[in-house]
């Protein structure tokens, strides 16, 4: 049940900074930073076809939401 | 909330988060002025074994520690506590919320710490084993397992303590940042050497450094600005000036208008006005060398609120007051007040504190009130010409205390809202 993109939905919910693509990579163990980056994508892409009240923004190259 | 399932996730995020933000030593010194706050640097130095200064700095600049206030003993230094940011950034309700440290966390006296240093180094040993244990305790559970982890990669942490301690007695001075060893020469304030680093003013040993953080060794290096090599330290000066208006708070009007250093006696040495007052305010203002005071009162990392008492020409009623409040919009960036408050009887005269920019007296014009001249009954004409001399003049006795209260802690019965110094007025 708990998809990558729970966690990391988990993540950005938790943390009170915005968190780094290089961060996100660590701490799920993820091949790259761009494998984190495709991970936000997919779950701004779940916000917007749920229309849920979240959205996630980048700020500084940092995604936050 | 989370669902329990992914916690593991987030504790690895708190755990890396918490690794890179705070260093040991950072910690430590956390801890030491957690425990026993207001603390001075000294204080701290004894406690760890080693120069805190930078290490302050960097707390200083997270904002889990800030400023209280100056300490009444030999040197008069700052003394440090902890901030709402600290309390949020362990989770702690309140002070009363730090874990208990069995023991006593002994701070040395730092009179005594060269003397106890060489003679009882046991002692010194145990304050310092005692900081780290408080550094641990201090800590939330996720950033004590972390500092557990690291040492246990390091290896003791008694041992990697002395060290370091060992580490820097050897090295006698250590290279300090350009734009200090400027600003202590009074060539310029601290943020004027990292503009004259940014044009490729200073060199050392030849070469051009640019970057604002660049390092080097006073009394070893070569460090030259526009090709000269720097004057020797000078000896401190303040000086008190009466600012008319007409004047501009500079040492160099571009467009030619007369300065407030045009005002001090011909011969003086070269002062930079500390914090600023508007061409059309007049009011006290400190002149000086002392670019570490000047970056001390002024840099925003030390919160020091810049305190202005305004006259206004026409009545400020207390209904008026949300209105000033909000600040106004100056060509360059919003100035919002943290305070407003009217202190005299007929309303015509508020306070403001603004720690964001000293424009305040400008918020009050661009409200279309214009400043008075003076303190006598309104409508009072301001003179054609400025007070000349002895409109500038050393502060006399306790008068800088007095002038800036961030200094000394004086001005008892002159305080912001939240117990800050007073440091400019306009009458």
């Amino acid at each position: 049940m708990t998809e990558p993109h729970d966690v990391l939905e988990a993540l950005l919910f938790a943390s009170d900074a915005p968190v780094e693509a290089a961060l996100i990579q660590e701490v799920l163990e993820l091949p790259s930073a761009d494998a984190a980056r495709a991970l936000v994508q997919d779950l701004r892409t779940r916000f917007e076809d749920q229309d849920r009240v979240l959205q996630i923004i980048e700020a500084g190259g940092d995604s936050a939401s | 909330m989370t669902r329990p399932e992914v916690a593991p996730w987030l504790v690895k995020l708190a755990r890396s988060k918490t690794k890179s933000r705070l260093s040991r030593p950072a910690l430590e010194t956390l801890a030491i002025i957690a425990y026993r706050q207001p603390v001075s640097r000294p204080e701290v130095d004894a406690a760890r074994g080693v120069n805190s200064e930078g290490v302050l700095d960097n707390l200083l600049e997270r904002r889990l520690v800030r400023i209280a206030g100056r300490k009444d003993s030999a040197g008069r230094p700052f003394l440090y506590e902890t901030t709402r940011e600290f309390l949020v950034a362990f989770g702690l309700r309140d002070l009363g919320d730090l874990p208990k440290v069995d023991g006593e966390l002994v701070l040395v006296d730092p009179g005594a710490a060269a003397e106890t240093a060489i003679g009882d180094a046991d002692s010194a040993d145990t304050a310092r084993a005692d900081a780290t244990d408080a550094a641990r305790a201090a800590a939330d559970p996720v950033i004590a397992e972390a500092v557990v982890t690291d040492a246990a990669v390091a290896g003791p942490a008694s041992a990697e303590l002395t060290e370091r301690a060992v580490e820097t007695g050897t090295s006698p001075l250590p290279p300090i940042r350009i734009s200090k060893i400027l600003a202590q020469r009074g060539l310029s304030s601290r943020r004027g050497a990292e503009a004259l680093l940014g044009a490729g003013r200073v060199r050392i040993n030849g070469a051009i450094r640019r970057e604002p953080g660049a390092q080097a060794d006073p009394e070893g290096d070569v460090i030259t600005v526009d090709g000269r090599p720097l004057p020797p330290i000078a000896a401190h000066r303040y000086v008190l000036l009466h600012k008319p208006r007409g004047y501009v708070t500079s040492r160099r009007d571009p467009e030619g208008r007369p300065v407030v250093i045009d005002l001090l006696p011909s011969g003086t040495e070269r002062l930079f006005p500390v914090g600023r007052l508007d061409f059309d305010a007049e009011g006290l203002l400190l002149l000086t060398n002392d670019g570490e005071l000047g970056n001390r009162l002024l840099h925003p990392r030390y919160e020091i609120p810049r305190v202005y008492e305004v006259q206004v020409e026409r009545q400020v009623l207390a209904e008026d007051l949300p209105r000033w409040r909000r600040g106004a919009v100056l060509p360059d960036g919003p100035a919002v007040p943290r305070a407003v408050r009217i202190i005299r009887g007929d309303g015509r005269r508020g306070r403001a504190d603004d720690v964001a920019r000293g424009h305040v007296c400008r918020g009050a014009l661009s409200r279309g009130q214009a400043l008075l001249q003076g303190s006598g009954p309104s409508g009072a004409a301001p003179p054609a010409r400025p007070v000349r001399p002895p409109a500038a003049r050393e502060p006399a006795g306790r008068e800088l205390p007095r002038a800036h209260g961030a200094r000394a802690g004086g001005l008892n019965n002159l305080r912001g809202p939240d117990d800050s110094p007073i440091l400019h007025r306009i009458r």
